[in-house]
């Protein structure tokens, strides 16, 4: 009863933020000057007659309001304006996160089992050659931006071996072979900064439970090392690791821009940046209204998900 | 349940939430297509339909309906998309591989804002008349030659039937260069077999000048070299805009401003009390500050106007008439367009085959066909469904052209596949009616065209290595490789990078701080000493690919005389110009013996100079109290964009600056700041007075180098909002006798808008005009506000697979490089890259 009421008091709490958040958004966005965007020859008259008949020039609040009259009764987020003029926002977002989540799912169904193998596999061999020679890769791998190994894993894979193809594939038969194959460069590059990320946590977290007191005293109750392992210290070094495996869920909706850039991921990398730089309304606040919401759903889960993790951790509880 | 089942339900609660989201969004995304798909083929019925009746009622020989796959098959073809050029390659058959940085977004003529979208849009769309690539004997022609396109001929000049109409306002003794009409062809086709014809131009032109959709293309039809009678009117009506009150009183039939002032006196006055006085006139008194650069009411009716420009016309030393013409070309008065119907408009169905164009300032010749070859069609189906109306908005906007289902071709290629961000794929339009035209069929060689979007350049030039490509575009640090390959090619760009510098007192002392100082910048040898200081070959070399040093406003793609093809920058005045703004002399006892050997040697870099004038500027700076002895100057350098470019370019500029002042007054004190941070706002932010530096300049207009040359004298236009165009005069002769005008008033003058100094088009010989040119040229550079550092140039490698028309690749500003040629088909180029084990080398 404590975690349902906890739930849904953090459920309500997230919409009222969500509407504060939203409004700032909007009102930030509406303070900013509009691009100068007229070109030679361009009839400076008319395109402020285009802002004219859009609303600009109305106030900020009567402009919202005729916004959410438009989006929450009418589920209509708008066309581009300045970004991709004359398109759907929503059809446009739509079509380009599959490819975006398609690419982070591989990854991070890749990049998780092995960091975590890895780490598991380093912290067993503590001080050895084999967890030197992880560690330094770890550490080569978080200091080499991903866009290094971005244009290495082309140059060699797709260019000088050919084994890949340069660009993910078009279309949206996200699910066939030939688009299996087209992302694996990509994944590849995505992929080697989250395991060592994920290797270096659980290589930490697990070193230190291994040498706690319990884990003598499992030993000596007769459990093997691997029953000790597995059943006392990865448990609890997962407490603090699972959340950010979770936290990382909500990294598969935001592309990444150079990641995408390089191996022509037709993703959502980026889109949110440019509907600022372009001042794009409607871009603008669909795109803050999708990521500011699962932000918050995430936050939500992950408090939640210390309770499923370990026992001890009551959300809510007097 | 123990903690480890526990766990275990949690991943796979997480996993299954993860799959509720991702999966029904990438089987969204597939019946989306699907749906899409489907409705094409609904829609290629109807078309079906259409053709038939247009077939039976004009009695010819139909074109073969387009192959109406199910949809099942639709769905199958569209998402087996191409990866590999393999993959689409077939014997005898060409297909153009090309990468584009930028994904199109709009191909909607009436809406499309990006050069990318216009290229795209130039392959589903035809001109009525077109330039004749055609070379003589290994040479590109030095003129020009013009061929019809979709008319049976060119337009015949129908002023004479016109002259005297009072519908559209032709005078009375006007004998040419008013009216033009245009005879169609009668095979123009939509890609469907639609048929094009008159009432087809007239629903495009009636749509592009809607009022309700406010499109901004709109202003090619009245603000660019044609001005369509009326359809500035057309477009819009219902509104209210300042308008010259000279315009204003012609407008309401008066002869004169003074016969509207005696009637009309108590109307209330517009004005840009920051362009026309420096100040502003409130409450009786003028006031020095806070008021913006803009056009607004002046809270004074126009009669006490004219006392206002007189008054400040004799505080300046010049004379009541000088004041008088001040006022009534400075004044405005908010004018109430009327409706009206497109009827109106000077755009005339003469014909179902026939229309006839109605211009209110004529054109004659070249101009004429540069101006008036292109009105862009819409399809009426689809443009009438792909309008959207908001809830919050009382603009009509448009979806028309932003999607393959959406798209009508009436040019040489249609729109086949279309994934944004990642590729486009476009085949033979076979109801294009050039391909019955050998002149027009012959430069569209590929039966496809496939582009991938290709962001990062790296990744182009494997690919094209590769053979994956036809062409590269070549990066700075690349050029050098290549300098030497049979296979580079240079393309001159109509784009000067000039250094702007602000200059904007008011606006500099309010960014700057306690020891650091700003507004050393109003002073003019400060400006002149930084511009001095760069050696523009060397920062050309060094920050672009293939651009070179740029010392004028105008390169050498402007053409003064299309007649001839003659640059305006091979003039003697434009030469002349330069030398003397950088101060390079010639003649007896001088460095140089003529013109051209100085004007050959001309560098514009002058360190000891710059040095003397830093030192010049410090001290005008602290005797004028602009600054104090230990101030540092502190300047902020904007970019629209943070890349490798920006960084290297503002790297450059820095350093040199700093190594400049060494050994100066101002060594140690000169800092700069990296803002890369404007977007589109650099324009702007940089006219407002929020930034100090900034490269930037205008294209465009390559034909006129007339009128382009009021990007630097218009409000609308100039990043110089320091410099003022009708701040000072400037004395020339004209035909033996000398007039004394502002900048601006000689730009008025050239272009013909100024009845007391006629020296327009047809008036004076183009000499005078290209002096003219060359004197207000002059003028911009003497500020130091806006100085040129390179002329855009772009180096590019061609494929093995082709070759270019143009003998020697010998640049034409009209005809480029001239066709391609495919020396090899698909197949073949296949073979040939695997003889190449893969590889090939372009040194």
């Amino acid at each position: 009863m404590y975690m349902f009421k906890y739930t849904l008091k953090r459920i309500l709490l997230m919409l009222v933020t969500f509407a504060i958040i939203m409004t700032i958004c909007y009102v930030l966005v509406k303070l900013l000057p509009q691009p100068d965007v007229v070109g030679f020859g361009q009839d400076r008259a008319l395109i402020e007659r285009r802002r004219e008949l859009q609303g600009y020039g109305l106030p900020i609040g009567q402009q919202y309001i005729r916004f959410l009259n438009r989006v929450i009764i009418h589920g209509d987020w708008g066309v581009g304006e300045t970004l991709r003029r004359g398109q759907d926002v929503l059809g446009i977002f739509i079509e380009k996160l599959p490819a975006t989540m398609l690419v982070n799912t591989y990854s991070f169904f890749l990049s998780v089992p092995l960091g975590i193998l890895f780490g598991i596999y380093a912290a067993l061999k503590k001080n050895k050659w084999q967890d030197h020679f992880i560690s330094t890769s770890v550490m080569i791998s978080n200091s080499v931006p991903s866009y290094v190994y971005a244009f290495l894993v082309q140059y060699f894979l797709c260019f000088k071996w050919g084994w890949f193809p340069f660009h993910m594939k078009a279309g949206t038969d996200y699910f066939s072979w030939d688009m299996f194959v087209s992302t694996i460069p990509a994944v590849l590059a995505l992929s080697f900064s989250f395991i060592a990320g994920l290797t270096r946590s659980t290589r930490a977290e697990l070193t230190e439970v291994l040498t706690m007191d319990y884990m003598l005293l499992a030993r000596t109750k007769g459990m093997t090392r691997r029953q000790a392992t597995v059943r006392h210290a990865l448990r609890n070094a997962m407490v603090p690791i699972l959340p950010g495996i979770i936290a990382a869920f909500l990294a598969m909706f935001s592309g990444s821009i150079i990641i995408e850039k390089i191996f022509g991921v037709p993703g959502v990398g980026g889109l949110y940046l440019e509907s600022v730089q372009s001042l794009d309304y409607n871009f603008f606040m669909l795109l803050s209204a999708f990521y500011t919401f699962f932000g918050l759903m995430i936050a939500i889960v992950v408090d939640l998900s210390y309770g499923f993790i370990d026992p001890r951790i009551r959300m809510g509880a007097r | 349940m123990t903690k480890m089942k526990k766990l275990f339900v949690f991943m796979l609660a997480f996993t299954m939430l993860f799959s509720a989201i991702v999966f029904p969004l990438a089987v969204y995304a597939e019946e989306t297509t699907e749906k899409e798909t489907e409705e094409t083929a609904a829609e290629g019925e109807e078309n079906g339909a259409a053709e038939e009746e247009a077939t039976e009622t004009e009695g010819e020989e139909g074109t073969e309906p387009e192959e109406t796959l199910s949809p099942e098959e639709q769905a199958e073809k569209e998402l087996a998309e191409i990866v590999e050029f393999e993959e689409i390659a077939e014997e005898g058959k060409y297909t153009n591989m090309q990468a584009w940085s930028v994904s199109p977004s709009n191909w909607n003529a009436h809406t499309y804002e990006t050069s990318d979208d216009g290229d795209f849009l130039a392959y589903f769309a035809s001109s009525l008349f077109t330039f004749q690539y055609d070379y003589e004997s290994g040479e590109w022609t030095k003129g020009y030659s013009i061929i019809p396109a979709m008319v049976t001929e060119l337009p015949a000049d129908v002023t004479a039937e016109y002259a005297g109409d009072e519908r559209y306002a032709v005078p009375v003794d006007a004998t040419e260069g008013y009216a033009y009409r245009y005879v169609l062809r009668d095979d123009l086709k939509w890609q469907d077999g639609t048929p094009i014809n008159a009432d087809t131009f007239i629903y495009s032109v009636s749509q592009l000048l809607n009022p309700k959709m406010a499109n901004h293309r709109a202003s090619m039809m009245y603000a660019s070299g044609m001005v369509m009678h009326n359809a500035e009117k057309y477009t819009k009506q219902g509104t209210t805009s300042p308008m010259n009150i000279r315009d204003y009183a012609k407008e309401m039939g008066y002869e004169t401003v003074g016969e509207l002032i005696a009637e009309h006196g108590d109307m209330p006055a517009l004005v840009n009390w920051a362009s026309s006085f420096g100040e502003m006139y409130a409450d009786g008194e003028w006031v020095a500050e806070g008021f913006e650069n803009d056009t607004v009411e002046a809270n004074l009716p126009i009669s006490d106007m004219k006392a206002l420009f007189v008054e400040k016309a004799l505080e300046w030393g010049q004379s009541e008439e000088e004041g008088n013409e001040y006022y009534e070309t400075e004044t405005y008065i908010n004018y109430d367009y009327p409706e009206m119907d497109f009827s109106e408009v000077g755009f005339i169905k003469t014909g179902d085959l026939e229309f006839t164009l109605v211009l209110d300032s004529p054109l004659i010749g070249f101009d004429f066909y540069w101006y008036c070859s292109d009105f862009p069609l819409v399809y009426e189906p689809y443009y009438e469904a792909a309008k959207v109306e908001t809830e919050d908005s009382d603009l009509i906007t448009s979806t028309y052209n932003t999607t393959v289902d959406g798209t009508m071709s009436y040019g040489a290629y249609k729109l086949v596949g279309f994934q944004d961000d990642k590729y486009f794929e476009l085949e033979k339009n076979e109801n294009w009616f050039g391909w019955n035209v050998p002149e027009l069929a012959e430069r569209y060689p590929a039966d496809t065209i496939y582009a991938q979007i290709v962001k990062a350049p790296a990744t182009r030039y494997q690919m094209f290595l590769k053979g994956q490509l036809n062409s590269y575009n070549l990066q700075p640090d690349e050029v050098e490789d290549y300098r030497g390959s049979e296979f580079i090619m240079y393309t001159p760009r109509d784009f000067t990078g000039s250094l702007q510098i602000q200059s904007n007192k008011e606006a500099l002392e309010k960014r700057q701080s306690p020891g650091i100082n700003k507004t050393i910048l109003t002073i003019k040898e400060f400006r002149k000493a930084l511009t001095w200081a760069i050696d523009r070959a060397d920062f050309a070399k060094t920050t672009t690919a293939a651009s070179v040093a740029g010392f004028g406003l105008l390169n050498s793609r402007y053409i003064a005389d299309p007649e001839t093809m003659t640059p305006y920058r091979d003039y003697d005045p434009a030469k002349e110009t330069l030398l003397n703004v950088y101060g390079v002399e010639y003649g007896e006892g001088k460095e140089y013996d003529d013109l051209e050997e100085a004007y050959a040697a001309l560098t514009a870099y002058d360190l000891d100079g710059a040095k003397e004038l830093f030192d010049i500027a410090y001290d005008k700076a602290i005797e004028e109290g602009l600054m104090k002895e230990d101030d540092k100057v502190s300047l902020t350098f904007s970019f629209g964009v943070d890349n490798e470019n920006s960084q290297k370019t503002f790297n450059y500029l820095s350093d040199h600056w700093k190594a400049a002042v060494e050994g100066t007054k101002l060594e140690g004190k000169l800092e700069f700041e990296y803002d890369p941070t404007a977007g589109n706002n650099f324009a702007v932010n940089f006219k407002e007075g929020i930034s100090d530096l900034l490269i930037a300049g205008w294209s465009g207009a390559t034909m006129d180098p007339f009128f382009l040359i009021s990007a630097y004298l218009d409000d609308n236009y100039r990043y110089a909002m320091a410099f003022d165009p009708d701040g000072f005069e400037i004395e020339h002769e004209v035909e033996g006798k000398t007039y004394s005008l502002t900048p601006m008033g000689w730009y008025k003058a050239m272009m013909g808008y100024d009845p007391d100094h006629p020296f327009g088009k047809g008036k004076v010989d183009e000499e005078v005009r290209i002096g003219i040119l060359a004197l207000i040229e002059a003028a911009i550079l003497e500020d130091y506000s806006s100085s040129p550092l390179y002329y855009g140039t772009s180096a590019s490698l061609f494929s093995q697979r082709i070759e270019y028309e143009s003998p020697d690749l010998e640049f034409h500003p009209i005809m480029e490089f001239g066709n391609v040629y495919y020396l090899y088909d698909d197949i073949e180029w296949q073979d040939y890259i695997s003889e190449s084990d893969g590889f090939l080398d372009y040194h």
